[in-house]
């Protein structure tokens, strides 16, 4: 009996003293960041960028490790190209700025956006094909009248500018692909389409988005206010429609039923974006879409190398970055400090710009080489 | 037998538990079937939303940072920052303006009209009177070169209704504007209006220095709000929708971005 005792007694100190050195390894993060930050090997502190955060109103593209993004100032509005070497180069600003949307489109060594601005002499509201040059670091308008509504955004498709326009006429609404030709200068509309918001009868285009081969548009046919119709056209290279995928309700009622934000695309994957901050990718195949994954703030990276397309959940530590070769989705998730999370992240072929944000907290940025993502501790200090 | 059994149950329990660790687990439809969003009705004269021909300097939408503090509204606020003790349901779900089928969506008719259309979203909701825009722009002293303040939208709106006293509001913590959204929806019943900055970056539709957006749902846990954004109707009249959710965080932080203030 007096031996069991002493085994029990033997086996509880064991089982204490175990569970206490348990207690005193159990670091918090930020402890773990203080600790691994001198053993990392990748100093993330040096690849920390410091900006005027409270300043900027969105940031546009990361080019070779340069990052071009738009300041407010007052109500002045500053595009600004902070090269890798940490100087920061003013490229214009705009005082007749009214708002702009999330993409650009790069055809080296311009960056085209379209901005939703005053026009000079009538004081009328336009959109304004803007042109940056990262060479010079200088910024001019592509000059062309029409009367579309504010707020488009910009892709590059075979050396074409597209964007989709949405004009009134009387009753109707005129919507249609807007081509800008880069090199000869010429402008040509496809696919146009007519809404009469008398009758709520007729067709709409409203989201767009391209890769080297395909267009992709998200097209409505109304016969009238309850029997809608929503399909994702796939366009080629000679804008012809050659396929014309009915979307389903549900893909509808979680994404399409709010104002599309963004749209993207690489290879046959088709993300979309709204404005409630539902994510959603998916892919085309046996003409239907087949969801791959959706989530609340479930972001695609503004990415200039569409061949390795990154994803993250906003608000979190969480990047998805899609294996091609496995075609999935691999989650990782970043090492930050403890309140601390994804504000937004950028990428080129070979980096991460990645900014973090707290509620009431400064804004922290860091620039890092894509194969030392999982290898850093954000110390966001 | 009893192993045939036990055996069963660990591979039952483990296929379980693996199927619930998928990082990466689709959502199954009724996911977010029952994420119904409350709608509204449009009852926005597009035939005037027009292209302004005034010229304006300042890149904005229509809201400017007010440089009165909000002692004018002071005397109201022993009543308004009573803390709230509504009683909340255990599952999240959307608690509407009590008599959410009067809320009427408008967009803004000028670009710098964002404020002027979010007070006749209120006043229509609050009084059930159509207000012409022009005349609530020349009520809150709206121009395209300064857009409106949120002290001029107060004193116009406690001018022209009775049911709800609002009080502006600048550099108040997330929890007090959480509080205060809440309370404008579940207890007051007056929709309230928040001045924010819209920038793709942080998740909104549009880049938008100085805006504003009305706001008619409340989420019962506090996490999402409703959005009507006027602006999104005067840039769009396709099918898809100018009301969007956004969580509080987000609104935080784009109303921490410039000191316009929110009224509630």
């Amino acid at each position: 009996m007096k031996v069991k005792l002493k085994i029990i007694f033997a086996l509880s100190m064991m089982l204490l003293m175990s569970v206490s050195a348990c207690g005193s390894n159990s670091t918090t993060i930020d402890e773990q960041i203080s600790v691994l930050a001198e053993k990392s090997y990748l100093n993330a502190d040096l690849c920390k960028v410091n900006l005027d955060f409270k300043s900027i109103l969105y940031y546009v593209r990361l080019i070779d490790g340069n990052i071009v993004f738009v300041k407010n100032k007052n109500g002045q509005i500053e595009y600004i190209n902070r090269l890798f070497n940490g100087e920061q180069i003013s490229c214009g600003s705009n005082d007749r700025f009214l708002m702009s949307m999330k993409q650009s489109a790069m055809d080296y060594p311009y960056l085209y956006f379209y901005i939703g601005e005053i026009m000079e002499n009538s004081g009328a509201n336009t959109n304004t094909l803007t042109r940056l040059n990262l060479v010079s670091h200088t910024i001019d308008r592509i000059e062309h009248q029409d009367n579309s509504i504010l707020g488009v955004s910009t892709y590059l498709f075979k050396g074409d500018i597209v964007t989709i326009k949405n004009e009134i006429i009387e009753e109707k609404i005129k919507t249609y692909i807007d081509c800008y030709n880069i090199n000869n200068n010429i402008w040509e509309k496809h696919l146009e389409c007519f809404y009469n918001t008398a009758s709520e009868k007729g067709e709409a285009l409203y989201g767009i988005c391209a890769n080297d081969s395909n267009l992709f548009v998200l097209h409505d046919i109304c016969n009238n206010r309850e029997d809608v119709k929503h399909y994702l056209e796939v366009l080629d290279k000679g804008y012809n429609v050659i396929q014309s995928i009915e979307i389903d309700k549900d893909i509808h009622d979680y994404v399409l039923s709010n104002f599309i934000s963004d749209m993207q695309t690489f290879d046959n994957y088709v993300y979309i974006y709204n404005a409630s901050n539902k994510g959603y990718l998916a892919y085309v195949e046996d003409n239907t879409l087949k969801e791959v994954y959706k989530n609340t703030n479930f972001e695609m990276a503004i990415n200039s190398d569409s061949n390795q397309p990154v994803f993250f959940i906003r608000r979190s530590n969480s990047v998805l970055q899609f294996d091609k070769k496995k075609e999935k989705l691999e989650e990782y998730n970043l090492q930050v400090k403890t309140g601390y999370n994804i504000k937004t992240i950028l990428c080129d072929q070979k980096y991460f710009f990645i900014v973090f944000y707290a509620d009431d907290m400064p804004d922290y940025a860091y620039l890092i080489p894509r194969e030392d993502i999982t290898n850093v501790i954000f110390s966001c200090e | 037998m009893k192993v045939t059994r036990s055996i069963l149950c660990i591979i039952i329990t483990v296929a379980i538990v693996l199927i619930n660790i998928d990082p990466l687990k689709k959502a199954s439809a009724s996911d977010y079937v029952k994420y119904c969003l409350p709608t509204i009705i449009d009852g926005t004269d597009y035939s005037k939303v027009v292209s302004d021909f005034e010229f304006v300097k300042n890149g904005f939408s229509g809201i400017r940072e007010d440089e009165n503090d909000d002692v004018t509204d002071k005397k109201n606020c022993i009543e308004k920052n009573s803390p709230n003790h509504l009683k909340e349901p255990n599952r999240a779900s959307w608690i509407e303006l009590s008599n959410t089928g009067s809320f009427y969506y408008y967009a803004q008719e000028l670009y710098y009209s964002c404020g002027p259309a979010c007070v006749k979203m209120a006043l229509k909701y609050l009084t059930g009177t159509t207000y012409l825009e022009s005349t609530i722009c020349a009520g809150c002293n709206t121009t395209a070169t300064n857009g409106t303040t949120f002290s001029d939208m107060c004193t116009y709106i406690n001018g022209e209704q009775n049911s709800n006293y609002y009080i502006k509001k600048t550099g108040a913590t997330k929890d007090t504007m959480t509080n205060d959204l809440y309370n404008g929806i579940a207890q007051w019943s007056a929709p309230p209006i928040v001045g924010l900055q819209e920038s793709t970056t942080l998740g909104w539709p549009f880049n938008l220095s100085g805006h504003g957006v009305t706001v008619y749902a409340v989420k019962s846990d506090k996490t999402e709000v409703m959005i009507a954004d006027p602006w999104a109707g005067y840039v769009s009249m396709s099918s898809t929708n100018k009301w969007y959710s956004k969580s509080v965080d987000d609104v935080y932080t784009a109303y921490s971005a410039i000191s316009a203030g929110y009224m509630y």
